[in-house]
């Protein structure tokens, strides 16, 4: 049935492949039905496969497993699909159900992948292994357990991390703040590096809105994502001078102009660069980098780390034709460029158009900044400096203003400080440096004598944003003060850079470029434009995010496929923060930010040197480790790399299906009992006491431990004691039932241990002892000859000692009665089986009904066994009552023979 | 005896492995030691220590030597696998 396109109509849909869900699909499959098996689980085998052995045989649980799951997953009438979930089932007037169902994204091709566990080894996010119950790690990406049918690796994703969903430019913080917290530095770089570019640009001029997003935001602060990026950046460039690597060996044979080299064209430039296109950056200035190079004050972003981030995209053969102004689309694509990239961001500052503004002394911020950058700053020696503006050049103003040697620096603007377009940890630094923060003034006029500033008339602003939050200042005239100062800056924003292009591709009123915002596509074919010459003024990974996208629709104009259509941007949903944080609160211990060393304000403020120290190699690691996993796989893609197969894909999306069935056997099994719904046994709470299908794990040969040890602390137990009936025929969680299995299985365990520890005493507490099936008694018997002490005894409560024993109290009711206490190194709760309500949601409102216990109600076990409520719906196994895995096996044969019945019938029908 | 607090979150403690592995395994370049051996030295609580351990051991860095019958502890040493 594993055919390349399958079938879409069955004879019968068995939703769950545990052991009786595996028996009825061979069953039926042999009578030649055709069987679709549905299994939410990345492999078949179901709980059974995790025990060590059975009862009252002590059968190796694998070697009975593992045919069958085998046989399922190959048998030519049965198809079975693993990682998938049904979402509804509906029945069909003409007869059967319509079935939709999900195939989940395990992000490995399941054809390629030989489970080899490579991925598995490089991966860098540690998780509880449910497979285990939690005794010890597994890897984002794994293999569910040893004996996994089939035998594929997953990659656990819950989602989109919030900071890698948050970042404009496509970086994946999660992943090398992961590969950070392992100690491979090289490995995060690269993988930044293989994400976005200008690496170390961001490292120190990122205003960082993954941090923002942080989940860890919401407990003691987030992760120093930057701070990380910082210390992968510079520990990476003192050892790598110059790249790695240089262009790549297959061409693809097309030009490409991009126009501009700040941010986005230069993200576009390296992209299409790496891609093997023959690309070419003009630019006007005579040195790239755009407002990186020009813009930025170096004691925020030294020019030296500008240039090497430049090597990293020339070095892929990219020309920057530096001294080179653009004025003509025309002229590039007749010169042989199959497609421009317009990334020209902005031009200057806009004008406040107030009387005065062309006094000898008034400062446009963009052309103060590019001398300043030119290595020819104004003398502020010893002058009163008056910034105007709320945003970061205003701040960037100012500041530098104060490191030119200004006697004071005031910035005015129309904002209140909540409304400020600057950071407010930006904000901070400024007026630690001593630029004094004004606000709700807008300027009337700027006052002068002579053609020479003495300051300016400001009048108060009332409101900034219209209702619809649009820029709609309102002022109060009647309240005005003057100001004095010498000089003026004003920083109230800027233009964008495409006055030479406005008769050649259509711009928006506002002069920005008109684009398609998926494809970026101008009015000219082949003409693309991003970056601020689109968006207007916006950070750095936004131009980058911007080039990116560009360079994907490029590529593709290019190939000659239609831009349409393709997604560039397929992220996961994103992880909800607060949930994760709220996760990771419970038994946390606080973990404060590593905060970044910076130097005093004073001394900063003496020079244009950085002021930012960068982290430690201990305080870098401690920083990532704060990180809370919150996609779970991190996106590394460390497993893509040592994948000998290719056969990871990160990129793999939920798929749904609809398919026919004429029948369902519901196989969905039970849910075990969470032993901390009593508290008073301190299951959660001591490490030494552990629930039985944790012991179970233990015993088995693919144990998660080396041998029969306590989870404390490695340690042999000498002297185990099983709790029987936790959770079971206790009203007191609300189970009135016997679990029918945990005497059975506490005293298979306990010979089990007695053959792993011949000299360890072992004590099972009952209040009575249930042992009725086949060779059940003779079990019993047995289990007491091997020495095992039966306790008759209620236990009230368990208490740990200093050394991780435990104390556990009960009432001694044959022993002379009253409460005793015993002294055992490792407590086995032995938990009961609970209903698994899922698959009544499946169906129509009250199609399918539950019984007193809220299992699946069969409508006469005695004669119909597996028959439910509804015609053509059956149950198996535990998914109806308690059963242990003969009984299990028995039922499930039985309510195969119904389904065999009555599929006969309805096919007699037709 | 003692009224004690929960364990840590178990995924705090399985995430530090990441960083505590290299710990360990600077630990056991000086020879074999046992859990409650390699706590001491980190000054980690052992339930922890041992929840790093398996771990380890379950990716190849560890494994563990034979044990004689008498004695309580399993003593680990580094098996020069993946790093």
């Amino acid at each position: 049935m594993n055919a390349a396109s399958p079938a879409t109509r069955y004879d019968v849909l068995v939703l769950g492949a545990g052991v009786g869900g595996m028996e009825s699909a061979l069953t039926l499959g042999d009578m030649g039905y055709q069987v679709l098996v549905v299994e939410k689980e990345p492999s078949v085998g179901g709980r059974m496969i995790l025990l060590s052995k059975v009862f009252p045989t002590l059968d190796c649980a694998s070697c009975i497993s593992t045919p069958k799951m085998a046989a399922v997953n190959n048998h030519p009438h049965v198809r079975a699909l693993v990682s998938s979930e049904v979402n509804d089932i509906t029945p069909r007037p003409e007869g059967g159900f319509l079935v939709h169902l999900t195939r989940k994204p395990t992000f490995v091709d399941a054809a390629k992948c030989t489970g080899c566990a490579l991925c598995e080894s490089a991966c860098t996010v540690a998780v509880p292994d449910e497979f285990n119950y939690d005794l010890t790690a597994r890897r984002a990406a794994h293999i569910a357990f040893p004996q996994a049918v089939p035998k594929k690796a997953v990659i656990t994703r819950r989602g989109s991390s919030p900071c890698s969903f948050t970042c404009p430019a496509g970086v994946k913080p999660h992943g090398y703040v992961s590969l950070v917290r392992s100690g491979q530095y090289d490995e995060a770089f690269r993988q930044h590096l293989d994400d976005a570019p200008l690496v170390g640009v961001l490292s120190r001029a990122c205003y960082a809105p993954c941090e923002e997003a942080c989940s860890r935001k919401e407990l003691e602060g987030p992760v120093s994502i930057r701070g990380i990026k910082r210390f992968m950046s510079d520990r990476y460039y003192a050892a790598h001078p110059v790249p790695e690597y240089g262009p790549p060996s297959e061409r693809k044979g097309a030009r490409v102009a991009i126009v501009g080299s700040g941010p986005s064209g230069l993200a576009a430039a390296f992209v299409l660069g790496r891609a093997g296109y023959d690309v070419t950056v003009f630019e006007a200035e005579q040195e790239a980098g755009g407002i990186l190079r020009w813009g930025i004050p170096s004691y925020r972003l030294p020019k030296d780390v500008v240039a090497r981030d430049l090597a990293n995209i020339t070095a892929l053969g990219v020309k920057i034709e530096t001294g080179h102004r653009v004025t003509s689309l025309a002229e590039l694509q007749g010169a042989g460029f199959g497609a421009v990239y317009l990334a020209t961001g902005d031009r200057g500052g806009r004008k406040l158009s107030v009387p005065g503004e062309d006094l000898a002394g008034v400062y446009d911020a963009v052309d103060y900044l590019h001398e300043l950058n030119a290595d020819r700053p104004p003398d502020f020696s010893g002058k009163t400096v008056i910034v105007i503006g709320g945003g970061n050049v205003a701040i960037d103003s100012a500041r530098s203003a104060r490191r030119l040697g200004a006697r004071s620096v005031e910035l005015f603007c129309l904002e209140s400080r909540a409304e400020m377009p600057a950071h407010p940890w930006e904000i901070q630094e400024a007026e630690e440096e001593g630029v004094v923060v004004t606000n709700s003034w807008g300027v009337g006029q700027v006052l002068g004598y002579d053609r020479k500033v003495l300051g300016v008339e400001l009048v108060r602003c009332t409101s900034v944003f219209d209702a619809e939050h649009r820029f709609r200042p309102t002022f109060d005239s009647s309240v005005r003060q003057s100001v004095h100062g010498e000089v003026v800056i004003t920083a109230i924003g800027l233009a964008p850079n495409t006055g030479a292009f406005a008769s050649q591709v259509e711009l928006q009123r506002n002069g920005t470029v008109k684009v398609d915002p998926e494809t970026l596509a101008t009015s000219v074919p082949g003409v693309f434009a991003g970056g601020d010459a689109v968006t207007g003024p916006a950070m750095i990974v936004t131009a980058i995010g911007q080039g990116k996208r560009a360079a994907f629709y490029i590529e593709r104009f290019l190939r000659g496929e239609p831009l349409e259509g393709a997604k560039f941007d397929d992220r996961l949903p994103e992880v909800d923060a607060s949930t994760v944080a709220a996760e990771a609160r419970r038994d946390a211990v606080p973990r404060p930010p590593v905060p970044i060393p910076r130097r005093p304000a004073l001394e900063r403020v003496t020079s244009f040197e950085p002021y930012e120290a960068v982290l430690s190699e201990t305080e870098a690691r401690t920083s990532a480790n704060r990180c809370l996993d919150c996609g779970v796989c991190s996106e590394c893609r460390e497993c893509v790399r040592a994948c000998p197969a290719n056969a990871i894909d990160l990129d793999m999306r939920a798929r749904t299906e609809t398919v026919v069935v004429q029948s369902v056997a519901l196989a969905t099994g039970f849910t075990p009992f969470d032993a901390r719904q009593k508290p008073a046994f301190g299951f959660g709470r001591f490490a030494n006491v552990i629930n039985g299908p944790q012991m179970d794990r233990i015993l088995a040969p693919t144990r998660p431990f080396n041998a029969v040890v306590r989870p404390s602390d490695g340690k042999a137990p000498s002297n185990v004691a099983f709790v029987l009936c936790t959770g079971s025929r206790d009203e007191q969680v609300g189970n009135r039932l016997c679990s029918r299995v945990c005497c059975m299985y506490s005293m298979k365990q306990a010979q089990l241990l007695l053959g792993s520890l011949p000299l360890a005493d072992v004590t099972i507490y009952y209040i009575d002892l249930r042992a009725f099936g086949k060779g059940y008694e003779e079990f019993l018997q047995q289990t007491k000859g091997m020495g095992v002490i039966f306790r008759k005894g209620k236990v009230s409560r368990v208490e740990e000692t200093d050394d991780h024993d435990l104390l556990v109290h009960y009432e001694d009711i044959e022993g002379g009665g009253g409460s005793t206490v015993a002294r055992h190194d490792l407590v086995v709760l032995s938990t009961g089986l609970l209903p698994n309500p899922g698959a009544l949601a499946l169906f129509p409102k009250g199609g399918l009904e539950k019984d007193a216990y809220s299992y699946v109600r069969e409508v006469n076990e005695e004669l119909e066994p597996g028959k439910t409520t509804l015609e053509g719906v059956f149950v198996i196994g535990s998914a109806t009552a308690v059963r242990d895995i003969p009984d299990t096996i028995v039922h499930s044969e039985a309510a195969s023979a119904q389904i065999a019945a009555y599929l006969k019938r309805e096919g007699a029908k037709a | 005896m003692t009224g004690k607090a929960n364990l840590r979150n178990l995924r705090e403690v399985l995430r530090d492995e990441m960083v505590e592995r290299d710990r360990v395994a600077e630990l056991l370049r000086g020879g074999a030691k046992t859990l409650p051996e390699i706590a001491s030295a980190l000054g980690a609580p052992e339930e922890e220590v041992t929840k790093w351990v398996m771990a380890m051991r379950r990716y190849g860095r560890i494994h563990d030597l034979p044990k004689a019958r008498a004695d309580d502890y399993y003593r680990y040493e580094l098996t020069g696998g993946p790093k």
